[in-house]
């Protein structure tokens, strides 16, 4: 029996132990990637949430912006996100975070615990605190081989790239397709964020939670923080339960919070892809010149004479 | 706790070194210690079902000790009647239940009357279908006096709930078991390396086979009805590799893990995708099963219905056939029944019976035809067209083994024998196919062995053996897909 522990002690070590020097280096590595990320001084507005701001803010039409945000991002990513950028960059004075509707839908829930979660989660497993990274190694567990190589993989990959383009950060993005917004295609979109299995979909309580931490956080660093909701066909809210804007807009009440809304800005059908919550590329173009103006209007300070 | 989990890799080399290193020199406490373990192991997935693989066990061991002890044989049948009763009723109310009743208001309906449905909402225990026939053999070789009923309560728990096995086999009868687990085990290191590498064998085909099939098979036969023919000929070809990596790789797990802990678990599978015919398909497909099937089932049968026809003819057929096609009928319909309560499973198994008695009944003019065309039976054209046929065969039951109902299964063979199939397919990733196709070299590089690598690497040094086996641990971290219950946890 010794012989048998003795040799596959040593066949395991020579497999474990290149393995386990290499993802130490890369966990070592990576670890401090958010802490060396910098953003132009002149760039005092950062945007942050999930595809509907990355798809409706081309922060080319913003200037000292940054669009950051990335499709199905939670607060809880966006929140870890926001601490590791401000510590390295103080200078930022303004947060605009992506908010709405479909943003306190239980659904969201799926790409932190749920099956969503390991393709998700390891973009920013880097940048969460060490409790979090225990609860996303055991929750994925049942696909632990799997979770292990996409952490790997957006590990190097994180190496490689320039700065920028670090896993768990984003930008600005778009498609083009063919495919016409029809009520079907939006209908879809809505089941998809607000019902489960034929049943509306509860709240997520990690989103509201960690909503809070973001407002809190802001307050803190003395960060004018807004909220985007961008804009919707009206075939898409329309469909919305009015369970999810009641929600939406009682939360805004209760924190106080800055919100931004577009409907004054009357986009055409053909600004909208087939879903009905994004923009296109025009829309987008459209949105962010409305979005400059009002804020130009609503006057922060640093934000006097930036669009030119 | 799946075997391809990170838990049951925790709770496993626990046990192995308890087992070992703790437990070694006393029988009787590595015996209850495997227990315990094979309970948890259970209880892992729904621990209330542990208080009915409890009273099975306890009511299988009592009626056995029962049966031994009395002398007449007419208590003796009766015993041994309500032990079957027992076991076949608790097998009928959890799973088929709900589907007799559904069949009894089909019939109601259909002569005109109206029945309120009823069903008993029940979730199916795991592995019922598994340790309930491990417990009938047990009770029926005590009744045949094949073996003698155990008296250590504790070995006989340990016989029907094994944790190995008790989730999907292969069936593993106590009376190949229990004498094992009577026997002190010596740790051999030949065996334990065995046991790993067959373990290794059996995640490769789980994780890197099986797994990488699902997502297309899934999406094929949900969305059969958007996809061209030649995709649904893809779907089924993909589903006959999953579900042989999916079974075998289990089967493979379980008796490697049993080497391990110094018991030899019998062979489930002998490569039967290389078989030539059906029959010879079915010698080497889930051998536990079928040869249960066999002995419980066909041969009492057989032997009923032949001290029942004394002529040598009935209805002007060869009474011999007669006694075939009853038993294969028969047997076959309750294969496919114990696959699962869905028609779809009483058809495969139905279809397979079918083959299996025109198989039989064409040997004969098989041989005459060859003999008159002076075509050896050895003809490799010959042998590779009768390979072909068999393995559309297989690829056709197993539509209706895959498929959610009848109405289903049969619109997809429809569609596949449509002109749409002549149409270009989905593609499947290269590197999923090429994977399929070495999983296949390896596989007949290694048929005439247990199992595909079992002396692949036998007498090479030990570098070499290494690097062969690294190979494989690396394609199972890199190519394993999303976890998947195994397919045979549902029966």
């Amino acid at each position: 029996m010794k012989m048998f522990f003795r040799n596959l002690s040593f066949f395991l070590g020579i497999l474990l132990i290149p393995l386990i020097i290499f993802s130490s280096y890369i966990y070592h590595s990576n670890s401090k990637l958010a802490a060396k990320y910098t953003i132009g001084y002149s760039t005092k507005t950062i945007i942050i949430g999930d595809s509907h701001t990355q798809k409706a803010i081309n922060d080319r039409y913003f200037p000292g912006s940054i669009n950051l945000s990335q499709s199905s991002e939670c607060y809880i990513y966006s929140f870890s996100k926001l601490q590791e950028i401000l510590k390295s960059n103080p200078h930022v004075e303004t947060v605009l975070l992506g908010c709405s509707y479909h943003s306190f839908s239980s659904y969201y829930d799926e790409f932190i615990f749920g099956k969503y979660s390991s393709e998700i989660s390891s973009r920013y497993f880097f940048i969460m605190p060490g409790n979090m990274k225990l609860q996303f190694l055991y929750k994925n567990q049942d696909h632990i081989s799997l979770y292990f190589q996409n952490i790997m993989l957006q590990g190097i990959n994180n190496m490689a790239v320039p700065s920028g383009k670090y896993s768990f950060l984003g930008c600005y993005e778009t498609y083009r397709t063919n495919i016409k917004l029809t009520r079907a295609t939006a209908s879809k979109r809505v089941n998809t964020h607000y019902f489960k299995n034929g049943e509306m979909d509860g709240f997520s309580t990690s989103n509201i939670y960690y909503l809070k931490k973001i407002v809190d956080l802001c307050e803190e660093r003395h960060i004018d923080l807004f909220l985007l909701n961008t804009p919707m066909h009206e075939y898409y809210t329309d469909m919305v339960p009015g369970k999810f804007k009641n929600k939406f807009y009682s939360l805004v009440n209760s924190n106080k919070l800055k919100l931004i809304e577009f409907e004054k800005l009357h986009l055409a059908d053909s600004c909208f892809l087939p879903d009905g919550d994004h923009v296109t590329e025009n829309g987008a173009r459209l949105t962010t010149l409305f979005l400059v103006d009002y804020l130009k209007n609503a006057k922060p300070k640093h934000m006097e004479g930036a669009v030119e | 706790m799946l075997f391809t989990s990170i838990t049951f890799v925790f709770f496993f080399t626990t046990v192995f070194l308890l087992y070992w290193v703790v437990f070694k020199r006393n029988l009787t406490f590595q015996n209850r210690f495997l227990l315990l373990c094979s309970y948890i192991f259970y209880g892992w997935w729904d621990w209330r079902f542990l208080i009915l693989l409890f009273c099975i066990s306890f009511a299988n061991f009592v009626i056995a000790i029962l049966i031994q002890k009395k002398e007449y044989s007419f208590h003796r049948k009766l015993l041994f009647l309500t032990g079957l009763i027992i076991n076949i009723g608790t097998l009928v109310f959890f799973k088929y239940f709900d589907f007799f009743t559904d069949g009894f208001m089909l019939l109601t309906s259909s002569l005109g009357f109206t029945v309120s449905r009823f069903s008993t909402g029940i979730m199916l225990p795991v592995g019922i279908s598994f340790y309930i026939f491990i417990s009938m053999s047990y009770l029926i070789d005590v009744y045949q006096k094949k073996f003698a009923a155990a008296n250590n309560f504790f070995e006989a728990l340990l016989a029907f709930s094994f944790f190995p096995v008790i989730l999907a086999g292969p069936i593993q009868r106590p009376i190949s078991l229990l004498p094992q687990i009577q026997k002190s085990r010596i740790f051999n290191y030949g065996n334990a390396t065995d046991g790993l590498r067959q373990i290794l064998w059996g995640l490769f085909m789980k994780m890197v086979i099986a797994d990488n099939c699902v997502p297309y098979v899934d999406d094929i036969f949900t969305n059969f009805s958007n996809y061209e023919g030649s995709t649904l000929i893809v779907g089924v070809i993909l589903f006959t590799v999953q579900i042989y990596a999916d079974f075998a790789g289990y089967s493979n797990i379980a008796v490697g893990i049993g080497k391990l802990l110094g018991f030899q678990l019998m062979q489930n599978f002998s490569f039967p995708y290389f078989s030539l015919n059906i029959k010879e398909f079915w010698k080497k497909w889930n051998i536990s099963l079928t040869t249960w099937f066999r002995d419980y089932v066909f041969l009492p049968i057989a032997y009923s219905v032949s001290r029942k026809i004394k002529s040598e003819r009935f209805c002007l057929i060869k009474t011999d056939f007669v006694i075939y096609i009853i038993g294969i009928a028969i047997t076959w319909f309750l294969t496919g029944l114990w696959h699962g309560a869905n028609y779809t499973f009483i058809i495969w198994g139905l279809i397979h019976g079918f083959f299996l008695i025109v198989y039989h009944l064409s040997l004969k003019p098989r041989r005459k035809l060859l003999g008159r065309l002076n075509v050896s039976g050895k003809n490799p054209v010959l042998l590779g067209f009768e390979y072909l046929v068999t393995m559309i065969i297989i690829m056709m039951a197993w539509i209706f083994f895959r498929a959610d109902d009848v109405h289903i299964a049969i619109q997809y063979i429809f569609k596949i024998c449509s002109l749409s199939a002549f149409a270009s397919p989905i593609t499947v990733p290269n590197n999923i196919i090429i994977l399929i196709i070495l999983f296949f070299v390896v596989e007949w590089i290694g048929r005439k062995q247990e199992y595909a690598i079992a002396c692949t690497m036998a007498g090479r040094p030990k570098i070499i053996r290494w690097l062969f086996y690294y190979i494989i641990i690396l394609t199972i971290f890199y190519y394993s897909g999303t976890e998947q219950k195994f397919i045979y946890f549902q029966f």
